[in-house]
């Protein structure tokens, strides 16, 4: 296998999978007050200071290239947010951004949304080598970057790359994980012409010890979990056409991941998928008429999915063999399973920003989206006797319009938006899933929903923002229609509004060893029509359903800065408190027995800290830096059901873990050898469902830099 | 710096204090020998979880929260024998500690954990019957198979595998089980994929409990009906005082045009089904129900002189309600099993799926409720034919019921 692994490695192409940013430089650690500071030097300074209302935590390179191995370990150690890994390398993970999670996200790279491909991508798959920062923004999304995500959005901003450049590394790591990634560019000066390849690969078999809370704490090695995953891509940018700058990008994905069984020893089934994907992008500042910028985002993608599960017996972890339930096999739930399902996805957005004149600025954001599954799955259809699956499609429109204003000097900025959101829909669908008598659904729905943001600069060094919003986040196909083999269809799904509130402080101030930062915030946010992804009684198969009316209060606190020459440091505490808000049961006057209960299944208390020790030149010579690293993670135990009883059992225990690594880089950071472990004291950590995770696990990884 | 760590520690202090849980408030109420469960849902009403607790009190509207109860699996309901050993089970969709859990009462009334034995994965564990004292049986439904182990010790005897039982396309999905004349019956539910019958056939496999040695399997086409026991009810298979077995057949839930519920019996002294006795719900127009007949009877029990107390679930009562979990779909009725009548308990009213708890205290017929206003119990009278209403309330949809105090 190692060999085959190996070939495969050398033989691919690897390539930059993702676009790159417009920004011209590196910004280090850069909170609110720093991006201010380096947008008056990129742009004018009018057009960026609309950013700085927004709620934002920035993850640096610096953050970036410490214990981290990718990008939901860094987002994990910031405040407010949790990742909700199910497992190992490639696992399906969940951000959550003060307790809101998974859909309502918006995950963009560049600023360009990737929700609709989150079938075939993830923010994982780009490697944190090739990332300048990540922006994570809270309680309001940016309105340039338009759609509907609801209570943050997560943007990772790609490096702009030297006229010629390669940068390559590999990691070996624990449970027999290889990532390879690399990537060139080449830039023309001459003709403003810039060609870019690269790609990642990724391998694991995700072997790694787990205890079994549901069977007497059994050990067993995990053995059925291997992951694959191939992406290759390519890019052309153009800096010296009309537009000031016109991309196009080719991208291919390919994975293939084992089933893990957990109380059942899954032995055979597997999920694949592959997607070819082209983006476009063009962007013009003064494009028709002064002030005017022009900023316009098309991507399509075609993918290819499916479940297979068709084992004709299935085992537990004593060896014993059982008979499937269905005669056609399948070892996970009732039914045989090898889905074939193909997509079409298309997103474009269109931004138009117009400056008026030094204190007032006005946008234009237009969004489309559009969807269409076309699942077969003949086997499960085999097995249930009639056709389950039906194509779909769904097409969403949101416009948004926003007004900024600049007062006093720059002390006094706000962002008013109000946007329209529609979408539809058509389908069949199976109303209950064990009578044959598909029904036709059409959707067509329109909503209003706007947001203000208010930012005053109290001195240079203080800084106070707030935030009211009354936003609608569209449900997404997926969410709607199902994905054909383990979600169901849930056509009957309301859009979520949330109408939030965000207020905060924050103090910055830079001294001889780089700054000092402090940042609290306070939420308030009511969720309406929450969207939750939950269990169905027929085993394996899940939908979404929309739980009702959630309330959040919470607090989260945050320093970090350079304390000492060689030492810089970083705290943060999140709570948020999400208690349901149902009075009354659904179509009843009886009361909710769970009302002002807190929300299972969502953590509630965490917290991380860390720091980081740097010197040049450590072990003489020169060129060289030397990092030490320590990251630490707290997450208070929750419970996955409400906590209705004093005997209450089914809780996901606290979980503190601690990584820490050795990093020395050579000839300018030419070089740089890194050695990471994770979950330093072996700490048995869940996730949410009791999901085990691993224990303490090592990585090794040399990366070259030609520049 | 220093003050700047001072204050970055208060502010962290005061975040973990503020996270302090609320004070549980006791609910001072004495424990009994009445046993309820109830069920909180997500509002889509397919998941959730359980409570179970004991009380004492059964009058004047009093209400009881969960916060002394048990947690249990979710979809399943406790099975007590008549040993007064309380079986629970895991979760029916998997999920939950795999134990089937033996409580009994003890002598101040408090549920006592007496052992617990380990079931495989995936087992949709359902139904215990108790053959002796060192000898019981518990029914793993989508493992097709049935576990003996001893009650005393919870440790396994031996395992029947009814899958071999299998008809073509379908798993032999045993459901209830009943133990008669040292014979365990096992009805074979032979679902499809989506948990319903392909064909109007009940079948029941026979085994010798002496030595778990199958003797025979049962089938019967002619009486119209399918689905034999509602396999989470152990009540669904019961014995009259003649001896008779009676067999209360779910059908396809009525789901399914063609594929019926109804009542099926086996003689005393036989054991094959009685081709005589006929009695099919969607034939049988009911008194006093607004939508004719029944569907399924939910939840079953029976008293004496072919009388059966039942939970009828009916579709037509909530027609417009497509979430079969949360619409008013069950009504509580009388099936007189001797002249094969049903006629609805006027004035109780209409519950969701999950608020069908039934049971016998004191004379009287308690049927849990989750109705358009509360969640509790409500009692028929069979002798003076009166209903009381909000005898207690519930935090959640009260799911099942049982008495020591009969």
């Amino acid at each position: 296998m190692n060999k085959r692994f190996i070939s495969i490695l050398i033989t691919a192409t690897l390539v930059v999978a993702q676009s790159h940013a417009e920004k011209k430089d590196t910004v280090a650690l850069v909170p609110d007050v720093e991006l201010e500071e380096v947008t008056v030097e990129w742009h004018n300074e009018v057009r960026e200071m609309r950013e700085a209302t927004m709620p934002i935590s920035v993850i640096s390179v610096k953050q970036l290239e410490g214990t981290t191995t990718n990008i939901n370990d860094a987002l994990s150690r910031t405040t407010g947010i949790t990742v909700r890994n199910t497992g190992g390398v490639g696992s399906a993970s969940r951000i959550s951004v003060r307790g809101l999670e998974g859909k309502r996200m918006g995950i963009y790279i560049d600023e360009a949304a990737i929700g609709q491909l989150s079938d075939y991508m993830s923010l994982n798959d780009v490697p944190t080598d090739m990332i300048e920062r990540i922006e994570v923004y809270k309680g309001i999304v940016p309105y340039r970057f338009g759609g509907s995500a609801l209570g943050g959005a997560v943007n990772v901003v790609t490096k702009e790359y030297p006229p010629v450049y390669l940068d390559a590394s590999y990691e070996i790591a624990s449970f027999n994980t290889h990532k390879l990634s690399s990537a060139f560019k080449r830039n023309n000066k001459k003709t403003g012409l810039q060609f870019g390849l690269g790609g990642v690969l990724t391998y694991s078999d995700n072997s790694y010890e787990m205890e079994l809370p549901n069977l007497d704490n059994r050990v067993v090695k995990r053995d059925h979990d291997r992951f694959k995953k191939m992406m290759i891509g390519g890019s052309l940018k153009a800096t010296k056409w009309y537009f000031d700058e016109a991309k196009l990008e080719l991208i291919y994905t390919a994975t293939n991941a084992e089933i893990q069984g957990i109380d059942f020893d899954i032995r055979e089934a597997y999920t694949h998928g592959q997607a070819a994907i082209t983006a476009i992008s063009l962007k013009r500042d003064n494009f028709i008429a002064k002030g005017l910028d022009f900023d316009f985002d098309a991507c399509y993608s075609y993918g290819q999915n499916g479940l297979y599960d068709a084992a004709p017996y299935r085992y537990d972890w004593d060896g014993n063999r059982y008979n499937a339930v269905s005669a056609y096999g399948g070892e996970q739930g009732n039914y045989a399973s090898d889905s074939d399902n193909r997509t079409h996805d298309f997103t474009s957005k269109l931004n138009l920003n117009y400056i008026l004149n030094k204190h007032n600025t006005l946008n234009l954001n237009l969004y489309a989206t559009h969807t269409r599954q076309n699942p077969k799955n003949e086997l499960m259809d085999l097995s249930f006797g009639y056709q389950t699956n039906f194509p779909s499609h769904m097409t969403s429109f949101t416009v948004g319009f926003s007004y900024d204003l600049t007062l006093f000097d720059n002390k006094f900025m706000s962002a008013t938006t109000i946007k329209n959101f529609n979408y539809a829909s058509e389908t069949k669908v199976l109303e209950q899933t064990f009578i044959n008598n598909p029904k036709e659904i059409q959707l067509n729905k329109n909503y209003w929903g706007g947001s203000e943001s208010l930012r005053y600069k109290i001195t240079p060094r203080l800084l106070a923002k707030t935030s009211f919003s009354s936003e609608v986040r569209i449900p997404t196909s997926e969410e709607l229609v199902g994905n054909g083999y383990s979600i169901l269809p849930a056509t009957d799904l309301k859009p979520e509004r949330c109408n939030g509130l965000n207020a905060g402080l924050l103090y910055h101030r830079n001294h001889q060893y780089g700054f000092i930062e402090i940042e609290g915030n306070f939420f308030l946010n009511e969720l309406k029509e929450m969207i939750r992804y939950q269990a169905d009684m027929i085993p394996c198969m899940a939908r979404y359903a929309n739980f009702g009316t959630v309330r959040t209060k919470g607090v989260e606190l945050e320093f970090k800065g350079d304390v000492a020459k060689v030492l810089y440091l970083y705290a943060n505490a999140t709570y948020q408190d999400l208690r349901d808000h149902r009075e009354h049961e659904t179509g009843s006057s009886a009361e909710n027995p769970t009302y002002n209960m807190r929300m299972p299944n969502i953590p509630y208390l965490l917290g991380n800290f860390g720091f980081e020790l740097h010197k040049e030149n450590l072990f003489g010579g020169k060129e060289q830096n030397s990092r030490f690293l320590v990251d630490a993670s707290y997450i208070h135990e929750y419970f996955y059901d409400f906590e209705m009883s004093k005997y209450q059992e089914r809780k996901i225990p606290t979980s503190f873990t601690i990584d820490s690594g050795i990093e020395h880089s050579f000839l300018n950071d030419s070089w740089t050898l890194s050695f990471k472990v994770k979950n330093l004291t072996n700490r048995k950590v869940y996730s949410d469902l009791n999901r085990p995770l691993p224990g303490r696990n090592f990585a090794f990884k040399v990366r070259y830099v030609m520049k | 710096m220093k003050t700047k760590y001072l204050f970055f520690a208060v502010a962290l202090a005061s975040i973990f204090t503020a996270c302090k849980e609320e004070d549980e408030k006791d609910s001072n109420l004495e424990s009994g020998k009445i046993l309820f469960s109830t069920t909180i849902t997500n509002p889509s009403g397919d998941s959730g979880s359980g409570y179970l607790q004991a009380v004492g009190n059964f009058s004047g509207g009093i209400n009881y929260d969960n916060k002394n109860a048990i947690p249990l699996g979710f979809g399943s309901y406790p099975c007590v024998c008549p040993s007064g050993n309380i079986y629970v089970f895991p979760d029916y969709m998997g999920g939950t500690e795999l134990k089937l859990k033996r409580y009994v009462l003890n002598s101040s009334n408090q549920l006592e954990l007496q052992g617990s034995m380990t079931l495989p994965a995936n087992s949709s564990a359902a139904i215990v019957v108790e053959a002796n004292a060192e000898k019981a049986y518990v029914c793993c439904q989508s493992l097709d198979l049935i576990i003996a182990f001893n009650p005393k010790t919870m440790k396994e005897i031996s395992r029947i595998d009814v899958s071999s039982l299998r008809n073509e396309g379908v798993s032999a999905y045993p459901g209830a089980l009943y133990i008669r004349d040292n014979i365990l019956y096992v009805a074979l539910e032979q679902y499809n994929s989506q948990w319903m019958p392909v064909e109007n056939a009940i079948e029941m496999a026979l085994y010798n409990v002496s030595d778990d040695s199958f003797i025979k399997r049962i089938r019967n086409t002619s009486l119209g009906i399918c689905g034999p026991t509602r396999p989470i009810d152990n009540q669904s298979i019961f014995e009259d005082e003649n001896g008779d077995i009676y067999i209360s057949c779910v059908g396809s839930f009525g789901y399914i045009p063609g594929l019926d519920a109804g009542i099926a019996r086996i003689k005393k002294g036989e054991t094959d089904f009685d081709a005589s006795y006929t009695f099919n719900l969607t034939n049988t127009q009911v008194e006093g129900l607004s939508c004719g007949h029944l569907d399924i009877l939910a939840k079953c029990q029976y008293t004496s002189n072919g009388i059966l107390y039942a939970y009828g679930y009916a579709i037509g009562l909530d027609p417009t309600n497509t979430n079969t979990y949360t619409a008013r779909t069950g009504a509580p009725v009388i099936v007189d099993l001797y002249n094969r009548t049903i006629k609805v308990i006027e004035g109780l009213p209409h519950s969701n799926g999950h608020g069908i708890a039934m049971g016998i205290h004191k004379g009287k017929i308690v049927y849990g409720s989750a109705n358009d206003e509360y969640n509790g119990f409500c009692t028929y009278d069979p002798k003076t034919g009166a209903i009381e209403k909000k005898v207690v309330t519930v935090t959640g949809f009260p799911s099942f019921f049982y008495s020591f105090e009969k």
